[in-house]
Formats: structure tokens, sequence, C-alpha cells
């Protein structure tokens, strides 16, 4: 009996003619494969010494390790190509390598500038410092106070642009094991990594701060071993990072005794699996400036005396490193202010700031509040000339409330760059899936964009839509040329019962798609009904609230509702009551006449068609409801 | 001892596999809105991008074109992979000009003082 050996000794006994024949078109394959590679492997390898190169030079700028996250990709790229040209394929390695050199060179200029903006920072401080102590005492305290101010200030933008959670002063994060640590092992992942890279960033402002890490199981932990296993991972991670010492960092292990929680209720299963960090943040930034360290009073008029204009540049110099930030300046003052002095003083500073950086006026307001508002001692005025004073704060909208389809959350303009938030992502996604479960790829998406205020070139409105696009173009697959862009400003504010209804409400983007003269919804019984019963679930009416918020802006509209199901619908019975319970709920609940609905039950009859194949399974277990706009609005 | 062709057949599709497998991973639809996207934001930066960073703006420009070329060639995961090129250059590119912007801004107040 012959021993195989390897492969090709197999091969060579083999007595089978199907086999050689089979054998030859493998070789045929193998050899197509191989010679559709383009990269040879010297100059992949060039390209992985080039890459090696790029991230030597970045690490040499900075002692902290892995910082920042570009620096992570460099080298998780790095590995990658040298993977594949081990396991010969050049290709892939060559990309991944062209990768990490771009990521590695990318992670040099991020730091370059995060040290020279601090450098400029710290200069600033220095000069501001040197003045004060050149003047009084009184000065210099001023200065430890705006020094104290201004790294607040950084620590909320970055915590901010990071997307951390926020409750009063308490910033957290929650990190999914599932997404940052290798199981069994409790190391880190590159992709926890990279998330906890963010942190560096931030954390690096503030010197000594006190971070909480809290670890929890999924299933039962005895005597929280698995728990603080977890935990301890990453507060040795963070330590080696360089940027913590170990009494920073304070851990509790909880193993499953403190489940995440869903409307008061303990949410079960692997989702408890997590890390959640905190850590506290002292104010938030109101820079106050009293007059005395400011501005003169000469004759009727204020003007500003030399060391307020020291502090209103710097103030300035951090509020221009802001993109589109937006100022509330407040005066006050400690008397009756019979001349409308406060807001004489606000109006001042306003101008000062618009000559000084040619800001838009109508980015900055003013209010005099007179001696209305006086400085607090615990719930006691406090009285005396300390009440004359400037409060400049500095907007941060905690979210632009913005609407797909009226009521969900999508941007935050976390003040400073409008991004969309994780409530606005889960929106987008499912209107992702209610195209895709819908078939309507073809159908033009337009994207409204909305503001309550004069937008000036609309620019806000086009930002707040393009920013949907990108994200529907860019995580939905939706073709960019299918959509369509409406920066319509305040043109078309929110209307309740025929009134217009003002004020941030109608900061929003309305999302929607047309197939023909109709809007089309298609909405999965898992997404509509509570389990096993056509009783309507909190989330289904959270769906057909929106569906009712787009017929009340479209008069004497047509509602069809269809009914479908996966499997055999005998007589069409269960897909008639999904139909009705809809209407039902539109005619109970929501008040829409009964006229204007009609329901339709299809069973299995028409399964969605994706590409022009017929999907099967439990997709086609959804209601589509059909909005047939009148003649003329049709026509628009 | 003779090998069933099953056993040959299942040995292929592994040895196979491992080649096949990047090829398949991106589809059309995949490759087209990657290329697309990487237009667009190559679009919105070139103007800037000339002056501050005209080497990396070539060689974004020079990937966005093998992005092209390889998707008239239907080759999906390369068009896929050339387009991820253009935006991890875009990356760069704005990188280097927020460095470009925070160094100005650095000399001006050296200069001011």
């Amino acid at each position: 009996m012959k021993t195989l050996k390897t492969a090709s000794d197999g091969v060579a006994g083999m007595q089978n003619k199907k086999i050689k024949i089979i054998f030859i078109v493998f070789l045929l394959f193998a050899n197509i494969t191989i010679f559709a590679d383009r990269k040879s492997s010297d100059e992949v390898e060039s390209e992985i010494a080039h890459a090696e190169k790029m991230i030597k030079k970045t690490e040499a700028l900075k002692p902290v390790k892995e910082f920042p996250y570009e620096l992570v990709l460099a080298k998780y790229y790095l590995e990658k190509a040298k993977e594949n040209l081990d396991d010969g394929d050049e290709d892939i390695a060559s990309y991944f390598a062209v990768l990490s050199a771009i990521q590695g060179e990318t992670a040099y200029y991020k730091l370059q500038a995060f040290d020279l903006k601090w450098k400029r920072k710290e200069e600033e401080l220095k000069l501001w410092k040197s003045l004060a102590a050149e003047n009084s005492g009184e000065m210099a305290k001023v200065y430890h106070k705006m020094e104290k101010e201004i790294r607040q200030t950084k620590l909320d933008f970055a915590v901010i642009n990071a997307g951390f959670e926020n409750a009063d002063n308490v910033f957290s994060m929650m990190l999914k094991d599932s997404e940052n640590l290798i199981k069994i092992t409790f190391s880190i992942k590159d992709s926890g990594k990279i998330a906890l890279s963010e942190w560096f960033q931030i954390l690096a402002l503030i010197p000594g701060i006190q971070l909480k890490i809290e670890s929890h199981t999924s299933g039962k932990d005895k005597d929280n071993l698995l728990s603080t296993a977890k935990g301890e991972a990453l507060k040795t991670y963070l330590i080696q990072s360089g940027l913590f010492k170990p009494d920073q960092i304070v851990l509790n292990a909880y193993g499953n005794e403190k489940p995440l929680m869903n409307q008061d209720k303990p949410v079960k299963g692997k989702a408890n699996d997590r890390i959640e960090i905190f850590f506290e943040k002292e104010k938030s930034y109101h820079f106050i400036f009293q007059d005395a360290q400011i501005i003169k009073k000469q004759k009727k008029d204020f003007i500003f005396n030399g060391s307020g204009m020291i502090l209103l540049n710097e103030f300035l110099a951090i509020f221009l490193l802001l993109p589109d930030p937006s100022l509330l300046i407040e005066g006050h003052t400690s008397n009756k202010d019979l001349e409308n002095s406060s807001l004489a003083k606000a109006v001042l500073m306003k101008d000062y700031f618009i000559q000084k950086t040619g800001f838009a006026p109508d980015k900055i307001k003013t209010t005099g509040f007179g001696d209305t508002k006086p400085l607090m001692n615990g719930s006691k005025p406090v009285k005396g000339k300390n009440n004359d004073r400037m409060v400049l704060s500095i907007l941060v909208k905690d979210k632009i409330v913005s609407l797909l389809l009226n009521d969900s959350e999508m941007i935050q303009k976390g003040g400073f760059s409008a991004r969309i938030s994780e409530e606005g992502k889960k929106n987008l996604n499912e209107l992702v899936q209610m195209i895709k479960n819908n078939a309507v790829e073809k159908a033009r998406i337009n994207i409204e964009g909305f503001t309550d205020k004069y937008d000036k070139n609309n620019s806000e409105s086009e930002l707040k839509a393009n920013l949907i696009r990108d994200y529907l173009v860019e995580n939905g697959k939706i073709p960019v040329e299918k959509t369509t862009l409406y920066p319509l400003g305040n043109k078309k504010p929110l209307k309740v019962d025929g009134k217009v209804l003002k004020g941030v409400d109608n900061n929003r983007v309305e999302v929607s798609f047309a197939v023909g003269k109709k809007y089309l919804l298609g909405i999965h019984d898992n997404d509509l009904f509570i389990k096993k019963s056509f009783l309507i679930s909190e989330s289904g009416k959270s769906y057909l609230d929106k569906v009712h918020y787009l017929l009340s802006l479209i008069p004497n509209a047509k509602i069809l509702i269809e009914g479908h199901t996966s499997g055999n619908d005998k007589n069409n019975s269960v897909s008639e009551s999904k139909a009705s319970a809809i209407r039902d709920y539109f005619v109970n609940v929501k008040k829409v006449s009964d006229g204007s609905i009609s329901i339709k039950a299809y069973g299995n009859l028409k399964p969605i068609e994706m590409n022009g194949v017929e999907k099967k399974g439990a997709l086609n277990d959804r209601v589509v409801i059909i909005i047939e706009l009148p003649k003329s609005e049709a026509e628009k | 001892m003779k090998i069933k062709p099953i056993f040959a057949l299942s040995f292929l599709i592994i040895f196979m596999s491992g080649n096949l497998f990047a090829a398949v991973k991106k589809n059309k639809q995949d490759a087209e809105s990657k290329v697309k996207v990487a237009e667009i934001q190559y679009d919105q930066i070139k103007k800037e991008a000339h002056d501050m960073a005209p080497k990396e703006l070539l060689s974004a420009e020079q990937a966005l074109k093998n992005a092209k070329k390889e998707l008239k060639e239907e080759e999906w995961l390369y068009a896929y992979q050339e387009a991820d090129k253009v935006m991890a250059y875009l990356t760069l590119i704005r990188a280097i000009i927020e460095y470009k912007n925070a160094l100005k801004e650095y000399e001006n107040f050296k200069n001011s003082q």
C-alpha cells in the first residue's frame, strides 16, 4: 500500500482519470491566479520597508505608545501586509503596505499639528503669566483661573468629538467586550486599541485626572474573578500607555450584579459583557470677566483696558480653534441698570469680537441682565461690585435636534463639529433597511435640511443634509446620484394643527424616498408587532408616528396598507389582520380619516425583490404603507 | 491507496478558497459606491490641497484613476482597494493642511511677540 506523503505524491499515484482532469483544471486555475497578481515580492518588501520607516518616524515624535489612532491603524496594516506577503499574496500585501505608510504619515502630521497648537497655547499662557506677575497678585490669580478654564475647555471639546455620553459633569463610555477584547485572553483587540487611543488624546489634556472603570459580565461571575480580570487588563493597558499612574484608576468589578437597563427593566444576554469608563469634569465652560479686569468707563462709553485686551485675546485664541462656534455674551451690573449699560457692555464685547475675527454677527448673542441675576454664594445672592461682570458662554447645543420624519434625533452638533448621533445612525440604518426591504433602490432619496432661524445661503441646512447623505452613501450603499439635497433653511417650518411651529424643533433633516408619485415605506413585522400577535409594539408605534407625521404634511393623501407574509397565508387572513391592525392604529389613535385608508392582503404573493431576484424567508413578513400623493402635490 | 474524487475535490476547494476569498469579498455595488464617495471627497478637497499638499494630491489622483480603470475592467476588489487608498490619501492631506495651518498660526504668533 502506498503512503501519501505530499499532495503531489498523491496525485502521481492517482489512477482515476477524473481526478487527473480535475487536477489539470486546478493547475490551470492556480496559474491564472498566480499570474493575475500584479506586484512582485521585491516591490512589496520595499513598500513594507517604507511603511516601517514612517511608523518609526512618527513614534520618534512621542514617547507615548500607539497615539494617535492612525498609528494603531498603521501598525495593524503593517502586520496584515507582512502576513499576506508570507502567504504569497503580493497584491493584498501591497495594498496593506501602502495603507500602512499613509496612516503612519497621517499620524505624523496629526501629532505635529497637535503639538504646535498646544505649544502655542502654552506660550500664550507663559506670556500671560509673566504679564500677570508684572502687574499684581490679583492678576496672577486670574491667570491661574484662566489656565484651568482653558484646560477644561479643551477637555470639553475633545470629549464631545470623541462621542462620550454626558450626564451632568460625568462622562462615560461603554466598551463592549465583543468589540474590544480578544476572547478568553482578555488582551485588547486592535479595534479596542483604536477606541482607546481616542481617550489618550483627551486625557492627555488633563494631567492627574481620575478614572473609574466598571467591569461587568453577562453570566454569573464567582467572586467577580472574570470581571476583575477584564478590568485589570484594561487598567494595565492604560498604565502601560504611559499616560496614567496606577493611583489615577479605580477599578470596580461587579460580575452580573449591575446589568444594563432598558426602561427600568434589566437587559439580558451578551450585551452585558462590557466595561464602562467614567470620569468627572469639574465644570462647564463659562468665562466670567469682572468689569474691573477688562473694562473702564470713559464718560458714558465703555472701553477695554490693557489687561482686558489680553484676556479677551486669550479667550479668542481658544474660541477660534473651534469649528463653527457660537457665543452668548451676558452683561450684568451691581446696581439698578437704568442706562441699560449691561447690554452696552455686552454689545461692546460683541463688536470687539466681530472686528477682531470677522465672526458672523448672528453667531453672537448679547443680553443685558442689569442686576437681576446677581452672583450666588450657595443660595444667597452676593452683593457689591463683583456683580459688575460679563459672562461669556460658548454655546454647546447638546444636540441640534434634527428629525427624520419629525421625531428622531439625527445630528449631534456637539457644538463644534456636526456629526450623526448614535440614535441618528440607528434611525438611518433602519431607513436603509426600509429602502432595501422595499427594493426601491432605484427610487430617488430626497434629503431636506431645515433650521429654526434664518440660514444664510442655507449653509447650515446644506451641511446637515450633506452629513446625512454621506452616511447613507457610505454606510447604506445608497448610490450618491440617487440622492437629492434640498437645503431649505427656515423656509418650511413645521406645522401643528395648521399652525406654524416655532423654535428648535424646526432644526431637522427629513429624508424621504418616493416611487413615482408615492411614498413607500416597508416595515418588518419584528419592528411593528409584539411577537406572535397583531398588537403594535412600542417600536412599531414610533414607526407609525413617523408615517403619521409624513401624512400630516400632505393633505388629502391616500394611504394603502399592504400586508405580506413569508409563508402560506390561508385566505390571506394573517396579512389582512396585520394591515387592519395598522389601519386601526391610524384611525383610532391618530384620528386619520377612515375613508383615506385602504388595505390589501397579499399573503406570500409579492415577496421582496432585490436586483431582480425574489427574496425568500422571514424578510418578507412585513407591512408596506404606500402614501399616494394627491395630484397637485405629486406634480410639485 | 486510491483517493476518492470527493476528497480530491474537497482538497481543491479548500486550497483555492484562500485565493478566491479575497476576490469575491467585494461586489460591484461595494466598489462603485466606494469609488463614488472617494471621488466626491477628492473633489471637495482638491482646491485647498493643490497648494498645501500637492504631492499627496497627485498620489490621490493617481489612485482615483486606478480605481476607475479597475471599475471599467470589472475588477471590483482592486477598484475598492484603490478607492480605499484615495480615502487614506485624503485623510493624510487633511492632516497636512491641519499641520500647515497650525504652523502658520504659530509663526504668526511668534512674529507678533
